[in-house]
């Protein structure tokens, strides 16, 4: 068998378990090829689920152990990575529980994988040439509207239904008491960034929420200022104080 | 820093995240560390800080599990790329990276997948050797997985695939010894041999670690201290090869960083007793 075909074979064989084709290829002797075989299948599922584990951490407290390594096992096989480096993995399994039948009665499952996975990409962003009050104060005041800005990569904007920070924050104690979470659904959108070297939470208002979205692909200052529906100068002020504190925004010019 | 030759290292460990505290804060008595390039691919924050830190302090090596060296698909040149800004960032004595392949068909399994040693496969990572080099701009050391199965085409003895593939690249090998006495009991040959067929001045480092034994076959798992076995076989190794910088690589379960320290100082006896029984034979 060409090279190129043994490893057609292979990746057929892991994410299958149908040997049929590889089988005649291994050498079978004191145990045989399939159970020789079964070793490479079971460190190929083993190894990607203990991945996802450590990077969804909460998600796999809320499921349980059993639960979740099925449905890692699961995912793994419908949506195996493609990523050189397995702290990328994962990306689509929030979505992937969202759509599980089981989980239907506790959305709020994938909302928090949701959110650690947020957690992972602003922790190992870029760090970027932020805007700073200097930057701002530097400029003649007819610049101001047309600065071009953008979202940091840091900056990872998650909106939820359920109480998810709450969630998250309650399981970084051993044994967490989940019981004094209000579970009541409450739409809100979170901030997680890391604007130093420490991940920062933040919930939200609609005005600082609209800003961010406003600003997630390149735009102008002015633009992203009319978008955001802050009802005065006041609330324009406090959104641009929050964006300076946290380092949210990028300039071209910064 | 002033630079040494690989092999001049000493005695490493492979740098694990619960380990940076009592690295940062202490003095253990380690040489030098072996990172996972992939784990520092990242464009900041803190794990690339604790990382820079530390390699203040001490030599280091990168070692790489998605290079996918044996694989059909074409090399991923986003990955190389990567890991070459990463290595002009450590500064280290090599890159390494295994004789594998991790995924076809634009998959990445993230396990180390077993080649069949034909003369196509060797021609095929030859080049591949051969074109990771020129984009690095450095040599590569290659490391013998563990594996568990064999291929009814295979032609070529895994030692002699390996030695060809130096000869005809100039990459170095990365020896572990571990994973060596694993396939000399899955595959039924003699560790020895295989020791003794590698070309000395090719070798740049070697790999112990410890395995989990179910009797009929062996299971790599690099979760437990070396075994009786493996640290005959690395004395051998020693009194064979010389003085070769050597590790201790574990990867789960890993202990308090003072009892690899300690396992790590079993390592310098070791060798030292092999070198002195090679001065005796000399």
């Amino acid at each position: 068998m060409r090279l190129a075909d043994l490893q057609g074979a292979y990746r057929h064989y892991l994410l299958t378990g149908d040997s049929a084709q590889l089988a005649p290829a291994i050498v079978a002797d004191a145990f045989d090829g399939a159970e020789r075989l079964g070793i490479y299948r079971n460190n190929f599922l083993v190894g990607l689920s203990e991945a996802l584990k450590a990077n969804f951490p909460v998600t796999l407290h809320l499921l349980g152990r059993d639960f979740f390594e099925q449905a890692a096992r699961r995912f793994v096989l419908a949506r195996p990575p493609r990523r050189p480096c397995l702290f990328e993995y994962g990306a689509e399994f929030p979505g992937y529980l969202s759509d599980l039948p089981e989980l239907g009665a506790l959305p709020y499952v994938s909302e928090v994988a949701r959110f650690e996975f947020a957690r992972i990409a602003s922790y190992n962003a870029a760090v970027e040439r932020y805007v700073s009050p200097d930057t701002l104060a530097n400029l003649p005041p007819d610049q101001l509207e047309a600065l071009p800005i953008r979202r940091a990569q840091h900056a990872q904007v998650v909106p939820v239904k359920a109480p998810v920070a709450e969630l998250w924050k309650a399981h970084q104690v051993p044994d967490p008491d989940l019981s004094v979470i209000d579970m009541t659904a409450r739409p809100q959108v979170l901030l997680v960034c890391r604007p130093d070297r420490a991940l920062v939470v933040r919930e939200l208002d609609a005005p600082a929420a609209q800003f961010l979205a406003a600003v997630q692909d390149e735009t102008q200052l002015g633009a992203a200022a009319a978008q955001c529906g802050a009802e005065d100068d006041m609330a324009l002020g406090r959104i641009i104080a929050l964006v300076l504190e946290l380092r949210l925004l990028v300039s071209a010019r910064a | 820093m002033a630079e040494r030759a690989v092999t001049d290292l000493g005695f490493g460990l492979g740098l694990r995240s619960q380990h940076y505290p009592a690295i940062l804060e202490g003095t253990p008595d380690v040489d030098w560390f072996e990172i996972i390039s992939e784990n520092y691919m990242v464009d900041g924050g803190r794990p690339l800080a604790k990382l820079m830190a530390i390699r203040e302090r001490y030599p280091m090596v990168m070692h790489g599990v998605s290079l996918s060296i044996g694989s059909t698909d074409p090399l991923n040149m986003d990955y190389l790329a990567r890991l070459k800004a990463l290595a002009a960032r450590v500064e280290p004595a090599i890159v390494s990276d295994h004789l594998c392949w991790t995924g076809v068909a634009g998959l990445n399994m993230h396990d180390l997948l077993p080649l069949p040693l034909t003369e196509e496969a060797l021609a095929h990572v030859a080049a591949r050797v051969d074109q990771v080099q020129s984009f690095l701009g450095r040599e590569l050391a290659l490391e013998n997985a563990s594996t568990y199965v064999t291929f009814a085409q295979d032609a070529i003895p895994e030692w002699e695939f390996l030695a060809e593939i130096a000869r005809r690249t100039g990459c170095r090998l990365l020896l572990d010894v571990n994973n060596i006495y694993v396939s000399a009991f899955n595959h039924d040959f003699r560790a020895i041999d295989y020791i003794d067929a590698i070309p000395r001045e090719a070798v740049a480092y070697i790999h112990l670690a410890g395995h989990e034994n179910n009797k009929t076959y062996i299971i790599d798992t690099h979760d437990h201290p070396v075994v009786g076995d493996v640290w005959q076989l690395y004395a051998h190794a020693i009194q064979r090869l010389g003085p070769v910088a050597t590790m201790i690589e574990r990867d789960d379960k890993i202990p308090p960083l003072e009892e690899l320290v300690q396992e790590l100082a079993h390592a310098r006896k070791v060798a030292a007793a092999a070198l002195k029984k090679q001065a005796q034979v000399a």
